[in-house]
């Protein structure tokens, strides 16, 4: 150290004016958005027309050039419906001929609801049956759908998927955005571990940001228990399935279903999952204390107690947030599985956590906050944006290609639903939005430190995967029924996203804002990337 | 303004070395007569590399019978033998490549010998599938998908082996380039010192004409920096690659997509375990203690501890899916390998690998080396037997009960894995001799890391 003389000082921040003016409007915009999103939503007497239209409405916008295909497959789509309100109960059969029928009729229009109803039904039956056919199915081509009685049974609660009620679509679009501000707020807590365990000095200067937003957790994740637990059967159809207790040899029974009771049960979901988060917050709330310790105190004992603290949840974490998206998301698909998707998950969380994280320190920066922030650590912080943009697509096609490759029927129906369906165009922009966009824009150095190409990396960052969650759910929970994200997904989000940042100043704003007795602060301030 | 480091962190170079102490410690191996340590371990190391032509000279002429393969049991000692020098390999470019990225200068005292490592390893590892050929002469145009004259005979694209031969052989290019590069101002140090003839001719020619101009060091720099960008995507993609060759099929045990990561973590692990066993042996030997402290140790063994864990998740999480995935083949194949008649390879892998590192919470076994080389011999155990148990106990029960069967390595199979071993250390052995085993020129950059 010798004869430098650093000059840190420390900071308080407060929430600039125009700053809270941009959040409320964004809350209040996204309140608005919610609430139209909300009435438009097609209800259940009117269901058949407005939801038609409502599909169609949205549709149009993306695939401009379809239409024609697309309104007729609405007034098909009408009908079938009807039909199969009227006549679920006694006449499942009739109702999947029509479905199948139609497949064949519209086999040029790829696009249709139907369609992916039709496709998810053989599925189903293909699912259900898997135990005593596997090899038929996989090698010998499946029964046709339509005249297999049994598998049809085997479907179980899916064969009502048309009676989703109305307010589902508010339950999902609450899930989503509540689990996406969980998985972004939790990955402040990661990262802020991270630095510790890691040994590493450069992000001294940034703690403070994802202690903000590690702050803000408990809240989402109160949303997202109580909508898994008001949603209940309406999202997650293993729940729905097991209300109707069906035992083995009953009309409805699901082999596989039933072979998931002992991890799909309220028990896990209620147990397991909040003392999952509730340890995470301890521990966030402890590495908190800590650092108001140091704060007041100095010394090396708050920092060296840190590690410790941050080296427990990273091996908490490691072996419990498979537990999150398992239940939490991958059950909505509850027939099908991925060993890789709780590192699918991780790195939405922490690819987006950075994106965060560098948009609140840009934030800070412009403001004339954190004296000691440099153009360098901006430009770590991307280059971490893009390794991970890059990790996230590496994990994204293991998942893809081996499912892709293998193409066991039980598993590629995931991405049936989600590829070969109206869900098309999510499915791709979602690549383009989360790896190209970063991969090309953060190619250059230049573009890790031009704050306007960063902003708007870490935005696309942001939607981008919105739209990965959004192709996680929706087309699970709505059986591969093409849901276009609405005003009110859109609304939610804007609501959630604009607390969450505003509760993440708020708590930055109520402690110093720079780790000034922490032992790697100088380390931080002098920081230095080079070429 | 100048990177200051906190005083905190320990010296990264112990015993107060000035830049002469360090040239002259590092080049006394090459400048010196060999000791009798080295002949020793030379000799046993070259018994062993006979050992390896005289059984694959066998392989060859007997034919690939004499390994003790089966119709079910397609794949053994070979491709596990492939899979872990292939994984060991990842450690150097980890160290090299990964930690450059990541401005982790404790890096430099290691990643020269780490790099060695990854490429011995490679070649010990492009053994195997190419005398799996069996008629090894015929398979260059296998392997090289060039237009030929067999009419419309081409490589599989579709399969992931072949990915593999692209994947590996841009890997160990890359490597061996990025070792090079690294080496050539420490070459030209060697040269600048040298007081024989034909020491100055060789090192001469190696240096490439080094002369240690500004311009020089930085387009060594530039290229160091570009090669690390490229190295860091390929070993990733290597062991990627390797463990498509399982997932990609639908066996059950090695379809899961799981796969890409964990093998990565894997490879990871074993590779550092690899590096310790070397490198605590090493630094007792040639008196590098002050260049390789205990500080190094120390971060390796959290390396083998985090990799370790990543790992053992990985197989918690393919048990579990296995059990709720409701494929009776799945669940049938790890009840197998847990209960089977492997058991003990399975037994083996979970505690080596995801057991035994845990003992790394304890900073005493962080920081003893004798405890360190043990447990780096036990990771090492641990990571062949878990390529032995996804291998043979996912293959030996097929879906037809017929075809099960048991798989027992024949003594040539055995024969070739030592002989690789011997390749392995015979290699090393002559790179610790003849080239400077620490990265002289980078260690001196960060002798008075705290002034």
């Amino acid at each position: 150290m010798g004869n430098h003389q650093l000059n840190i000082e420390q900071e308080r921040y407060s929430i600039p004016k125009k700053t809270k003016t941009f959040l409320m409007g964004m809350i209040l915009v996204g309140l608005i958005l919610s609430i139209i999103g909300f009435f438009a939503i097609p209800r259940g007497e009117h269901h058949d027309e407005k939801e038609g239209h409502a599909s169609v409405e949205t549709h149009e916008t993306l695939h401009a050039g379809m239409q024609a295909t697309e309104e007729h497959d609405v007034e098909e789509h009408a009908t079938d419906d009807t039909e199969a309100n009227h006549a679920e109960t006694h006449d499942e059969d009739g109702t999947d001929e029509h479905a199948t029928d139609e497949t064949e009729e519209h086999a040029a229009g790829a696009h249709e609801t139907d369609e992916i109803a039709a496709h998810n039904d053989q599925q189903n039956e293909i699912v259900g049956d898997v135990v005593g056919t596997k090899i038929d199915c996989g090698v010998a081509g499946c029964p046709d759908p339509a005249h297999n009685h049994h598998a049809h049974n085997a479907g179980g609660a899916h064969g009502d998927h048309h009676a989703k009620p109305w307010y589902t679509r508010v339950y999902t679009a609450l899930l989503m955005n509540s689990y996406y501000i969980l998985l972004i707020s939790l990955g402040g807590l990661f990262f802020y571990c991270v630095q510790y365990v890691a040994n590493a000095g450069w992000a001294t200067a940034l703690l403070r940001i994802p202690q903000g937003m590690y702050s803000f957790f408990i809240i989402p994740a109160v949303v997202v228990m109580l909508v898994v637990y008001f949603a209940g059967g309406d999202i997650y159809h293993w729940v729905a399935y097991q209300a109707q207790n069906i035992l083995p040899g009953e009309e409805g029974f699901d082999k596989i279903l039933h072979g998931k009771k002992w991890f799909l049960n309220k028990q896990f979901v209620f147990g397991v999952v909040p003392a999952c988060m509730v340890i995470w917050y301890i521990i966030g709330m402890r590495l908190k204390a800590l650092a108001n310790k140091e704060d007041k105190e100095g010394g090396t004992w708050s920092f060296s107690k840190s590690i410790r603290s941050s080296a427990a949840f990273m091996v908490l974490f490691g072996f419990t947030f498979s537990f999150l998206a398992w239940l939490v998301i991958m059950s909505i698909d509850a027939h099908w599985f991925s060993t890789i998707f709780g590192i699918y998950h991780f790195a939405i969380l922490w690819v987006s956590s950075l994106s965060v994280i560098m948009l609140i320190a840009l934030h800070l920066r412009r403001n004339g906050y954190i004296k000691i922030l440099k153009d360098d650590h901006i430009h770590d912080l991307a280059k971490f944006m893009f390794a991970f943009s890059v990790f996230w697509m590496y994990i994204w096609i293991a998942q893809y290609l081996l499912i892709w490759y293998a193409n066991i029927p039980e598993e590629s129906i995931y991405y049936t639903m989600r590829q070969d369906s109206s869900y098309h165009f999510f499915f791709v922009i979602n690549v383009v939005i989360n790896f190209i966009a970063p991969f090309l824009l953060f190619m250059t150095r230049d573009g890790k430190r031009n704050p306007k190409i960063i902003t708007f990396v870490a935005i696309a960052i942001l939607v981008g995967h919105w739209n990965d969650l959004y192709l996680s759910i929706y087309p699970g929970v709505f059986n591969g029924e093409f849901i276009s994200p609405g005003l009110m997904e859109i609304g939610l989000f804007l609501v959630f996203g604009g607390i969450f940042v505003w509760w993440t100043l708020a708590a930055i704003a109520k402690r110093n804002l720079i780790a000034i007795n922490h032992p790697y602060i100088e380390e931080s301030a002098t920081h230095d990337v080079g070429v | 303004m100048h990177q200051i480091d906190s005083k905190i962190r320990p010296r990264l170079i112990q015993g107060d070395k000035s830049i002469t102490d360090v040239s002259n410690d590092i080049c006394r191996p090459i400048e010196n007569k060999a000791t009798a340590a080295w002949k020793l371990g030379f000799g046993i190391s070259l018994l062993f590399l006979a050992l390896l032509g005289g059984t694959l000279f066998w392989t060859t002429w007997t034919g690939i019978g004499v390994w003790h393969l089966n119709n079910t049991v397609m794949w053994g000692w070979d491709i596990t033998n492939f899979v872990f020098w292939v994984g060991i390999g990842h450690a150097g470019t980890l160290i090299s490549a990964i930690l450059l990225l990541f401005r982790q200068k404790w890096r430099m005292s290691i990643n020269r010998s780490a790099e060695a490592m990854t490429i011995f390893a490679v070649m010990c590892a492009a053994v195997f599938p190419l005398f799996h050929m069996g008629r090894i002469w015929v398979g260059m145009y296998w392997v090289l998908p060039l237009p030929n004259a067999f009419g419309s005979l081409w490589v599989n694209f579709n399969s992931p082996l072949l990915w593999d031969v692209f994947a590996i052989t841009t890997y160990f290019t890359v490597s061996l380039l990025f070792w090079y590069l690294g080496m050539i101002p420490d070459i030209a140090t060697v040269r600048d010192r040298a007081k024989t003839k034909s020491r100055k001719f060789w090192y001469g020619f190696f240096s490439m004409g080094w002369n240690g101009s500004a311009r020089s060091w930085h387009r060594y720099e530039i290229v160091s920096l570009i090669l690390a960008g490229i190295s860091t995507p390929l070993v990733l993609s290597v062991h990627t690659i390797v463990s498509m060759d399982f997932a990609t099929s639908v066996v059950p045990g090695w379809h899961t997509t799981i796969f890409p990561p964990y093998f990565v973590a894997g490879a990871i692990f074993s590779g550092f375990g690899m590096v310790l066993t070397l490198l605590v042996i090493a630094r007792k030997v040639m008196n590098y203690e002050d260049y390789i402290t205990i500080g190094h140790l120390e971060a390796m063994a959290k390396v083998v501890m985090l990799t370790g864990t990543l790992v053992g998740i990985a197989y918690l999480t393919e048990f579990f899916i296995a059990a709720y995935s409701g494929v009776v083949y799945e669940q049938y194949a790890f009840i197998n390998r847990a209960t089977g008649p492997y058991w003990w390879a399975y037994a083996t892998m979970m505690s080596c690998n995801l057991l035994a590192p845990q003992v790394f919470w304890f900073k005493w076994c962080r920081t003893t080396p004798w405890f360190l080389f043990m447990m780096s011999i036990i990771v090492n155990i641990g990571m062949w037997f878990e390529r032995f148990v996804i291998i043979v106990t996912s293959l030996h029960r097929e879906y037809l009960p017929s075809r099960w069967a048991m798989y027992v390595p024949s003594w040539v199979e055995v024969g070739i894995f030592l002989g690789t071993m011997g390749l392995f250390f015979t290699c090393f052995f002559l790179f610790a001799k003849f080239l400077p085993v620490i990265n002289m020129s980078e260690v001196k950059s960060i002798l008075k890391s705290r002034e």
